[in-house]
């Protein structure tokens, strides 16, 4: 079950670069802010992924199932900024 | 006969149009918009953001008012008036922050609905106060599933970049975006941040790497494979909410305190001086009951407030120091103050600028107010800055019909510092010179002088 969740996020990963989505605005986006979201997408993604694998393996040790998706990504940021 | 002006700063986006009509500010919604204005309207999103003040109110009228103008618009809404408008290039580094959050809270909100943003810019926010509102209610479209956020790139030149120029590198972000309406690009502010930046995840991909792939995708084939991906709404979600948590926490960087921060505890008044300058703005603020008033060389909101407790409705004020400013606008929204402080070099303030010159108004255009205040303002325009002191009374004076204005003579310590460095080349910077100059702009109703250095206050009504 696992595998078949990581293939299907991996697809959807997959699936960022292949679906045709315009920006509905009258404002040009800028080509370096849209690959930069793509990037992002992907890596949210990713993290996605990497996170089900952690949560199934801390429940191996556990024995607890793993919790709702948490939104909370790589914004550690207020830390870094001085 | 009335006169239809279509404001100027409102053709980017062809789905309406601001016009002024007299005092009235109404807008056309073109059938093109039609369908996204219905279903936001209907999502209960504009009533959520509206009741609570976030966005501007807006009421639909009778078509006629524009005669013409309304000629193939759907709808024709009126907005109520602003007092005072103002742009990111005047506003202190809170205010754009005040502003930025703003807009991911109502980007945020409106994803909740099912609705996004057309754009970003942060001229759709103008201030009521201290408050950020949202003014562009045709800002608001149908979210569509996967859709990038169309302005994140606009967000950062116009919001982020300029935030972080400040808190990187204690610059402050107004000449620059004055000198460039769309803001700061990030191919720019990349190539002037420390390094250390790189280390914030934040700022290494919104400003380094957005940068770096624009530099890389100047060709169409890139702009094309660009355009052909998406941006799953969970995606979208996370970005608002790391830049939301990123950019609240953003200080400007810490340096020695600017000149005039410590003003009001630090300066060479007594306390009975100020005691009597608060009695005498207070009572011509009480008399003159002033809708809007102008607090020239506000410091940090002072006599602002003084003024507010006595009965003015707004009071925007106008100083060169951004230190004063952060604090003056802290104080207001701390104090629940109705108080603006805003960034003016008054030997150069905000042009007529943009397209044709029109689009953003200058600071002439814009400064008509009830009542004007100019305290211990003078001298820094008259003599450190050489401008002709009758020059100075006129245009302060222009600013309003009536004001208070504060001469502060030669032997006062702190014209003496002024000229500590200099030659006093001000012949005719004297008491009987400037009340000469004042009285052929005005009537002199009430003068008083407030210090042992001969410190006067004039309280004058245009004639």
């Amino acid at each position: 079950m696992l595998r078949r969740r990581a293939i299907r996020i991996s697809l959807s990963l997959l699936g960022c670069t292949a679906f045709a989505a315009p920006a509905h605005a009258y404002l040009d986006p800028g080509t370096g802010s849209i690959i930069l979201q793509s990037i992002l997408a992907g890596i949210a993604v990713a993290m996605g992924v990497l996170r089900l694998y952690w949560y199934k393996l801390k429940a191996l040790f556990t024995g607890k199932s793993a919790p709702a998706e948490s939104r909370d990504g790589p914004d550690a940021d207020a830390q870094n900024k001085s | 006969m009335t006169q239809v002006a279509a404001e100027a700063g409102s053709f980017r986006d062809p789905r309406g149009r601001i016009f002024h009509v007299d005092k009235r500010v109404l807008r056309t919604v073109m059938p093109s918009a039609i369908a996204d204005f219905e279903f936001v309207r209907a999502s209960g999103l504009v009533e959520e953001l509206q009741s609570d003040g976030r966005l501007i109110g807006e009421n639909q009228v009778d078509a006629a008012v524009l005669g013409e103008h309304a000629a193939g618009a759907s709808i024709v809404l009126e907005h109520p008036r602003l007092p005072f408008i103002s742009y990111p290039y005047e506003w202190p580094f809170r205010a754009l922050q005040a502003a930025a959050l703003l807009h991911l809270d109502i980007q945020q909100a409106a994803l909740q609905k099912g609705v996004s943003l057309t754009d970003a810019t942060a001229y759709n926010i103008q201030f009521a106060g201290p408050r950020p509102v949202f003014i562009d209610s045709l800002s608001f479209r149908r979210y569509v599933d996967g859709e990038y956020w169309a302005g994140h790139r606009q967000f950062c030149e116009q919001f982020v970049n300029p935030l972080l120029l400040r808190a990187y590198t204690g610059v402050t972000h107004n000449a620059w975006f004055r000198g460039s309406l769309e803001g700061i690009p990030a191919d720019d502010l990349s190539r002037l941040l420390p390094w250390r930046s790189r280390l914030s995840w934040n700022a290494l991909t919104n400003v380094h790497m957005q940068a770096r792939l624009q530099r890389a995708s100047t060709t169409g084939h890139a702009a094309s494979r660009a355009g052909k991906g998406k941006l799953p709404k969970i995606g979208f979600e996370q970005m608002l909410h790391s830049m939301r948590k990123w950019i609240a926490a953003l200080e400007p960087k810490s340096g020695s305190a600017t000149v005039w921060q410590d003003y009001a505890t630090d300066n060479s008044y007594a306390d009975a001086e100020a005691q009597k300058k608060r009695q005498f703005v207070a009572e011509f603020v009480q008399s003159a009951k002033p809708a809007l008033l102008f607090d020239v060389g506000c410091n940090t909101g002072d006599y602002s407030a003084v003024a507010l407790e006595n009965g003015a409705d707004l009071v925007v004020g106008f100083d060169f120091d951004h230190g004063a400013l952060d604090y003056g606008y802290q104080r207001a929204v701390d104090a629940g103050l109705n108080f603006l402080p805003l960034h003016l070099d008054a030997a150069n303030p905000s042009p007529e600028q943009g397209w044709r010159q029109a689009e953003r108004m200058g600071f002439a255009r814009r400064a008509q107010g009830d009542a004007v205040v100019g305290l211990a303002l003078i001298h820094h325009l008259a003599i450190a800055k050489n401008l002709p002191l009758a020059d100075v009374l006129a245009w302060l004076v222009a600013m309003a019909p009536r004001g208070v204005v504060e001469f502060v003579p030669k032997q006062d310590p702190m014209v003496q510092r002024l000229l500590q460095l200099r030659e006093d080349l001000f012949d005719d910077y004297d008491q009987r010179a400037f009340e000469s100059y004042l009285q052929k702009l005005a009537r002199v109703v009430r003068s008083e002088t407030v210090s042992s250095s001969g410190r006067t206050l004039y309280w004058f009504e245009r004639a």
